[in-house]
């Protein structure tokens, strides 16, 4: 069924207005299945606010998101753990929601636990008991373990460390080349757009419009550090990125030395 | 039915932990003892007699009946309050326009001596049953209130968004999001209720009833029988104590683990 029709996430003229305030102006953009999309942009540029019309957690009211993914699955930038519920729970979340038997969903976040380098007396423990990063690990956890084709994140690496940061991005690659998952990102950080996602939308802020959209060719599997390093430099000293972000450029620096 | 399996598995370790709060009351009698020394029989008896004097009054008839009579006011007070004071409340919290019209209200509630509900009360229903559990009621209402209204008015709106990006349905939001977290507000606020109706009962009995361990520890007071009168606070003292470690506390370590 996926090899005869691809699943997508089409987005058309997308408007939204809080109040008076202009949040998003006509976007318009396309998710196929197993590619990584990364929005960046400047804080306050709505792109939270395009995240949540995507994932239905808000009402569109002007134009149009077409989703034929089966299941979407969301990562936010803080945990969202229930502080009430052992991490076993907190993973099978997602499962129990869609009604997947006790037993089952246990047996799925127990396997799936391991490779988030959960030991099995963690899961045991609730949130308060574990460190920032674990907490991180068992939100990714609980939105992967529901199998979703399409995972949609708001800024999940902000807060960890780089090794962490690393670990669960490489989940994430892995998950794109073996199972086709397709992601739907938000990010501040450029260097990470580059490593993840084979096309970047630049987002300006007030109202929140597209202002351009990279493409990176280059297999992610591919990418070499020193690849990511270089195509970033050249991202930053994109015109279009630097009227965005504001950025002051030191025209005697070396290109592609940061 | 796991909670109740872990309360009974935890409660020996947890009764063992009772030594040092033993250790403390058994010093505290120490000074009672000594206090006795001092002022002699009639302002402090030894806490000897007064045990014994317990021990005399728990094997009669009548006292019990008056304890069943004083427990049976306590409860009624404490469930009415719990049950109008956690609906109230929650509706209270859903609204904000009613939690703001609710706060002024529920503080002139917590500001008002129960001694002067105990007067309006004997006005309005006379002497009896129902003067000292509305007296139960108003004191511990209040405090129900704010928990349930609290409790409903922190639901996080970042718990429910995570909810429905697993299209979580409804009745699962309620028992694993909404319940839980208005619980551990108004959880604690029932203890602290049950306390307080233990307090007002005996208050309202002594000044409003004629029956009752309230209404004992008034003819105690006209007979100038100090031991009868100590011995029967030892009764409301130890009964608290009783129902406060030996119940709630358990309950609550169970219910509360995910907070320590």
């Amino acid at each position: 069924m996926a090899e005869l029709m691809p699943a997508y996430l089409q987005v058309d003229k997308l408007s939204h207005r809080f109040g008076p305030v202009d949040i998003l102006q006509d976007i318009n953009f396309r998710l196929n299945q197993g590619k990584v999309v990364s929005v960046v942009g400047p804080s306050g540029g709505g792109k939270t606010t395009l995240l949540h019309l995507c994932a239905g957690l808000l009402d569109i009211t002007e134009g149009k998101v077409d989703n034929t993914f089966n299941q979407s699955a969301f990562a936010f930038q803080d945990p969202r753990l229930l502080p009430w519920q052992t991490t076993l729970d907190n993973i099978a979340f997602g499962l129990k929601a869609a009604g997947v038997t006790k037993l089952k969903r246990y047996q799925q976040a127990r396997d799936i636990s391991k490779k988030f380098g959960l030991e099995p007396e963690d899961l045991k423990k609730f949130p308060n008991e574990l460190s920032g990063g674990m907490r991180q690990r068992v939100s990714f956890a609980r939105a992967l373990v529901v199998e979703p084709d399409l995972l949609l994140l708001d800024e999940p690496f902000s807060a960890l460390d780089i090794g962490l940061k690393q670990e669960l991005q490489n989940i994430l690659i892995e998950q794109v080349s073996q199972q086709e998952l397709s992601i739907l990102f938000i990010t501040h950080d450029l260097m990470e757009a580059v490593r993840l996602s084979d096309e970047i939308l630049l987002l300006a802020a007030e109202p929140g419009r597209l202002l351009h959209t990279f493409t990176i060719a280059t297999p992610i599997e591919q990418r070499t550090e020193a690849f990511v390093y270089s195509e970033t430099a050249k991202l930053l000293s994109h015109p279009k990125i630097i009227d965005t972000f504001e950025l002051t450029v030191n025209l005697s620096s070396n290109r592609g030395g940061q | 039915m796991k909670a109740l399996y872990n309360i009974l598995k935890n409660f020996p370790r947890y009764l063992w932990s009772g030594w040092g709060a033993m250790a403390s009351i058994f010093l505290f009698i120490a000074l009672w003892e000594f206090g006795h020394y001092i002022y002699g029989d009639l302002i402090l008896p030894a806490p000897k007699e007064t045990f014994f004097r317990l021990a005399v009054m728990l094997s009669s008839e009548d006292v019990w009946q008056d304890v069943q009579i004083t427990l049976q006011r306590a409860l009624w007070g404490f469930f009415i309050s719990v049950f109008i004071g956690s609906s109230l409340g929650f509706l209270a919290g859903l609204f904000a326009t009613a939690s703001i019209m609710s706060r002024p209200i529920v503080t002139i509630l917590m500001g008002m001596p129960p001694i002067a509900w105990i007067v309006l009360a004997m006005i309005w229903f006379g002497m009896g049953d129902s003067t000292v559990v509305f007296t139960v009621i108003v004191a511990s209402f209040p405090i129900v209130f704010i928990g349930a209204l609290q409790g409903t008015r922190t639901l996080e709106n970042h718990l429910k968004e995570m909810a429905d990006s697993f299209n979580t349905p409804l009745l699962m939001k309620l028992t694993d999001i909404y319940f839980p977290h208005i619980f551990s507000y108004i959880f604690p606020s029932w203890i602290a209720a049950l306390g307080m109706s233990w307090k007002i009962v005996v208050m309202a009995e002594l000044l409003a009833s004629s029956d009752g361990i309230g209404y004992r520890l008034a003819v105690a007071r006209g007979l100038l029988d100090t031991e009868s009168a100590l011995a029967l606070v030892l009764m409301l003292v130890g009964s608290l104590l009783l129902i406060e470690y030996l119940l709630m506390e358990p309950i609550k370590r169970e219910v509360e683990q995910w907070r320590n």
